[in-house]
């Protein structure tokens, strides 16, 4: 893409087409689309060129026609351009004739933007045409602005309200009833048309609300990217909009900046980056300008530096080398898109079912309509009688009922603290059997802390460290600070009321951890100066800090490596330093960096007074032990999961010795598998690699692609899988499992906007919490399912039969309507709305490729709905229609109570529901314009009010009898299957839970049931 | 003119709905009307690209039919 330039006006422009024989040239024009403003402009300007014959510029296509005499003068330049134009683009000597600047700049070599860290510094200046003192010029700037765009990155796209809208009306039950409606309206029924449509609406309406309400609220949490940076520009410092920066410019970075571009390191001083977003890794990475290998992964290029990044410690310069859509995060953000989230498994079930009962309901219609024009009947009376059938085989209210389930089970969640942004993920969180969660962020806090204190005496907690300021050389706990204060390099900055502190996170931890125990930092400072500073280098893995100490003495702290610290140091707090004491620390370092420690010693020494630096005579202080801690409830969460039957497995960039530690440290068990393993594995043979999984605990150094693909790998093998982290690198993989979780308000915007569930207060346990809320949706979703079926059935059958039979249709698409929406739905809403067990999360979860309802549940939906027809056909026969449609309205509000769970008594809202319902038919019955919308005779009978109680009553009490019936049969002998199960599984010890087949035993004592929905049918 | 209970029930909940939620609705209302003028200026802008890709052609093909031939040796001589 070049530019266009002309006298006042600078776009983009692309050749389309070039005719030499006929002189024309075509250019489409970026933004030109309906501006006829602009399109007059570049009109003008082109006409007064010479060589011109033509320009013709509309605002219609975006595109210019240039038609050009054969002795224009930009025709010798064209054949003489150093460039051979690249196809579709505008050769560079043509922008400079219309512009009036002669030749055009020749443009830098493409170059592989993922090799600049393999290339030096002076190599890397010359190839992006910049300077290293003066920077780019302001005028090349501006035109490498325009040329690739400002330094954007596009925000994670969110649904569109109207995205939002369709996707509510987009399933096959939806369009049945629109067709319905469309049917009724071709027939004049235009009551019954907008009835129906009326029930689509408001299922619309409301799933709308919930979830365009979630996406505001994720909206608000977007953090703002704009920023600032300084730059080197015409040989002066300057502070531009990071929005602003190009290719090319030298870019200064200092503790505490956020990196804004990606840059290849052309100085640094001390200077480290946090990369925990990108790459995953706990530690700062070290800068340096030296090239690294082609072959280096993104953790290890020390060469370069990441947009999205923050700069921890030091100083440094760094030349942008990609912006916007061309750095890495943006990359990572491309991946992201890529991925599909997948349809969760109660949406898979629910459009399973929904089709089945669509195609139910179609081939009902189809046979009533057969029958009934054999028999002769009028086609409108045929058609009204198949749209009976279509309404009355699907459940209007399941949409609104699930909703609810959903909803409800949503504000229960974000009562503690979680934000649920796709409803269906409420319910998915229930059947969740593996959590893959990332290390750093998710499993620790990201933020380094001083956990351990050895003085040679034991160990210390820092947290009970009280520093005595008077004897800062006399108490050991105090002096390990004081030394670890004076020795650090941090910035500390006042942001309002908050202190931030900018530097390694190791020299933050140790700051901190001082300022606790109470010392001034400030005042040590001023009383104790540093005078010079001697860093870590070649071979010595120490820093040497000399100071002032009152009375004109001075002194030298050193930090640093243990085995290094030890050589310099003949002392320690008690005296000299035996063999068998630096013995005991050595084996003490080692034994903390095993558990994942990052272990450094502290010295001191008075010097003479010249300050001559020597390297012998040091006093030790200690060790102190440092690390990444875990999240408050992160080792709780995996046990209590490990309880659910819920598998979880480490996902981590971080080094593999830190991971096992952490792994160890929340009471993981099993193999670890390090980054060129994983891409083997991966490889490997899908038998081979199911096997490997399930044996796998830890997976370190992989990059976002790899956790996508272990996401993947594991949904292949069946499992539902629930993917928790916070940064970049987690959002591809938190798209592409069955459940997204993003940890923290603090976590990346890509990654919020990935994931299904947020949560807020950072706290593991929640999602523990959130998946006994899914099991809980799910019983009572099986269990609503089970009456809405059963009803829908005898309704269905009742139609079905009265036109095999040739008898009149004995409920008309209203009162079916009227029977599906309101009196259904209100029971259906305090069956799914029950509160669930307590005990929900010690029983494993339902196995993943289980069908919602079971096929002993269905069983026992056909009978119920069977007998219930029965009773309605009884009621028709005894009273005609409006009786039967009192008793099916009856059953309705009786039924429940058979489905419900049997080990709570019903709560207060479950009957305010049923009462609700009961009323609503009361008042129907009752209220003649409503018995006349209904197709109700006038006059009111009490039979319609004695098939009402006999329609609550009988489903009721017939329903507890027989449950109780098939819990003792099943106590007494259990199912043939079960038993040979427990058979086959041997001793079964309390509480442990088996999986056999396609079923579930839950062990309770010595008795074994079968799984809920098996002991109430 | 009687009083029909249903179409006025069916105004009130109608007008209820509308506003209670025109509000919400708007955003969505907003979104359907800029895609509906996204779809009428790609349209146009269809339109418009082939027209002049047909005029393109017709105009190369004229260039060349009407370009003048190289005189041959032997008139020339003649």
């Amino acid at each position: 893409m070049k530019t266009l330039q002309l006298r006042s006006t600078v776009a983009p422009a692309r050749l389309v087409r070039q005719s030499a024989s006929a002189r024309r040239l075509r250019f489409e024009v970026e933004g030109l689309i309906g501006q006829a403003a602009v399109a007059r402009r570049i009109e003008m300007e082109l006409r007064a060129q010479p060589g011109v014959d033509e320009a013709r510029a509309d605002p219609r296509s975006g595109r210019i026609l240039v038609r050009y005499a054969s002795d224009a003068a930009f025709l010798k330049r064209l054949r003489a351009s150093v460039e051979p134009p690249a196809p579709r683009q505008v050769p560079s000597s043509l922008l400079g004739w219309l512009g009036g600047k002669g030749q055009a700049r020749p443009q830098p070599a493409s170059v592989d933007p993922t090799a600049w860290h393999t290339l030096p510094v002076a190599d890397a200046v010359q190839l992006l045409t910049s300077n290293l003192k003066r920077g780019l010029d302001s005028r090349e700037a501006a035109r490498r602005l325009l040329e690739s765009g400002p330094n954007v990155l596009r925000p994670p796209e969110s649904r569109t309200r109207l995205e939002i809208l369709l996707s509510q009306v987009t399933n096959l039950p939806a369009w049945l009833l629109l067709g319905s409606s469309a049917l009724s309206a071709l027939l004049r029924d235009f009551f019954d048309a907008g009835a129906i449509l009326s029930a689509v609406g408001l299922n619309t309406v409301i799933g709308y609300e919930i979830e365009r309400t979630n996406e505001d609220l994720l909206a608000s949490w977007r953090q703002l990217e704009a920023g600032q940076a300084e730059v080197v520009r015409d040989g002066v410092l300057r502070i531009v909009p990071a929005t602003e920066l190009v290719v090319g410019d030298v870019l200064l970075c200092r503790a505490g900046d956020r990196v804004p571009a990606d840059a290849r390191v052309v100085d640094a001083h001390r200077l480290t980056c946090n990369e925990a977003p990108l790459t995953g890794e706990s530690e700062p990475e070290a800068k340096s300008t030296e090239p690294v290998g082609e072959a280096a992964v993104l953790a290890e290029r020390s060469s370069m530096l990441y947009a999205g990044t923050t700069v921890a410690s030091g100083h440094g310069r760094a030349l942008v080398t990609a912006t916007g859509a061309g750095t890495e995060v943006a990359r990572i953000g491309q991946l992201l898109s890529q991925q599909q989230a997948p349809q969760t498994p109660l949406e898979r079930r629910l459009d399973h079912l929904g089709n089945q009962l669509t195609a139910a309901g179609v081939a009902a219609g189809v046979a009533s309509a057969c029958i009934g024009l054999l028999r002769g009947r009028p086609l409108n009376q045929v058609v009204r009688s198949a749209i009976a059938l279509g309404v009355a085989a699907i459940p209007e209210g399941l949409p609104i009922v699930s909703t609810a389930a959903l909803v409800r089970s949503m504000q229960r969640m974000r009562r503690r603290g979680m934000v649920v942004r796709r409803l269906a993920s409420a319910e998915t969180l229930g059947g969740v059997t593996v959590v893959c969660a990332d290390k750093t962020g998710t499993l620790t806090r990201n933020d380094m802390a001083l956990e351990v204190i050895d003085l040679g005496y034991g160990e210390i907690d820092p947290a009970g460290v009280k520093a005595v300021p008077a004897k800062l050389f006399a108490d050991g706990p105090t002096l390990a600070l004081v030394a670890a204060v004076l020795n650090s390099d941090v910035d500390v900055q006042q942001n309002g009321r908050a202190v931030e502190i900018f530097g390694s996170a190791t020299e933050r931890a140790l700051v901190v951890a001082a300022v606790h125990a109470g010392l001034d930092r400030m005042r040590l400072r001023r009383l104790y100066p540093r005078r010079s500073l001697r860093e870590r280098g070649e071979g010595v893995h120490y820093v040497m800090t000399i100071h002032d100490a009152p009375g004109g003495e001075k002194i030298a702290f050193v930090k640093g490596a243990p085995e290094q610290v030890l050589a310099l140091c003949d002392w320690d707090l008690k005296g000299r330093l035996r063999p068998a004491a630096r013995k005991r620390l050595l084996a003490r370092n080692q034994a903390l960096a095993a558990e994942g420690f990052r272990v450094l010693a502290l010295a001191w020494r008075r010097l003479p007074r010249d300050g001559l630096v020597v390297e012998t005579g040091y006093t030790l202080i200690g060790l102190v032990g440092l690390r990444d801690p875990l999240r408050p409830g992160s080792a709780d969460a995996i046990r209590t999961a490990a309880r659910a039957g819920i598998r979880t497995v480490i996902l981590t960039g971080d080094q593999q010795r830190t991971a096992d530690a952490i792994a160890r440290a929340v009471g993981l068990e099993g193999e670890t598998v390090d980054g060129p393993e994983v891409a083997r594995m991966l490889a490997g043979g899908a038998k081979d690699m199911r096997s490997r999984l399930a044996r796998v605990a830890v997976f370190s150094r992989v990059s976002p692609v790899d956790k996508v693909e272990i996401v993947k790998a594991l949904r292949a093998n069946g499992q539902i899988v629930a993917m928790a982290g916070d940064g970049v690198n987690d959002a591809a993989a938190l798209k592409a499992a069955d459940v997204g979780i993003a940890i923290g308000i603090r976590s990346s915007d890509v990654a919020r906007q990935a994931a299904d569930v947020v949560l807020e207060n950072e706290d593991l346990r929640s999602i523990l919490s959130a998946v006994g809320e899914g099991r809980i949706v799910q019983d009572n979703l099986r269990r609503t399912l089970r009456f809405m079926l059963a009803t829908n059935l005898s309704e269905s059958v009742l139609t079905l039969g009265a036109a095999i039979v040739g008898a009149a249709d004995p409920f008309t698409p209203l009162q079916l309507l009227w029977v599906n929406l309101l009196s259904e739905t209100l029971p259906a809403l305090a069956l799914a709305l029950e509160p669930g067990q307590p005990d929900v999360l010690d029983r494993a979860p339902a196995p993943p490729d289980a069908p919602l309802m079971p096929p002993p549940a269905v069983r026992g939906a056909i009978r119920d709905g069977l007998l219930l027809t029965g009773l309605g056909a009884t009621a028709l026969a005894v009273g005609g229609p409006a009786v039967a449609f009192s008793t099916m309205v009856g059953t309705n509000l009786g039924y429940p109570f058979a489905c419900r769970s049997q080990d709570s008594v019903p709560g207060r809202r479950f009957f305010a529901l049923i009462s609700s319902g009961a009323a609503l038919q009361l008042v129907a019955l009752a209220f003649p314009p409503l018995r006349a919308v209904l197709g109700l005779p006038q006059a009111f009978s009490l039979l319609e009010v004695g098939g009402f109680a006999a329609g609550v009553l009988l489903p009721w009490v017939g329903g507890h009898t027989v449950r109780e019936e098939i819990i003792v049969r099943q106590e007494r002998t259990p199912p043939a299957d079960v038993r040979s199960r427990r058979n086959t599984l041997g001793q079964i010890r309390t509480g442990q839970i088996r999986r056999a087949g396609n079923s579930l035993l839950v062990a309770g004592g010595n008795r074994l049931l079968a799984n809920q929905s098996e002991v109430n049918p | 003119m009687k009083f029909h209970w249903p179409s006025f029930l069916l105004g009130v909940g109608a007008g209820a709905v509308g506003v209670l939620f025109v509000r919400q609705f708007r955003p969505v209302l907003v979104e359907l009307a800029t895609a509906g003028y996204q779809l009428a200026d790609t349209v146009a802008a269809r339109i418009a690209m082939l027209r002049e890709d047909a005029e393109d052609v017709l105009a190369e093909a004229k260039a060349r039919a009407r370009r003048p031939r190289p005189v041959s040796r032997v008139r020339a001589r003649v």
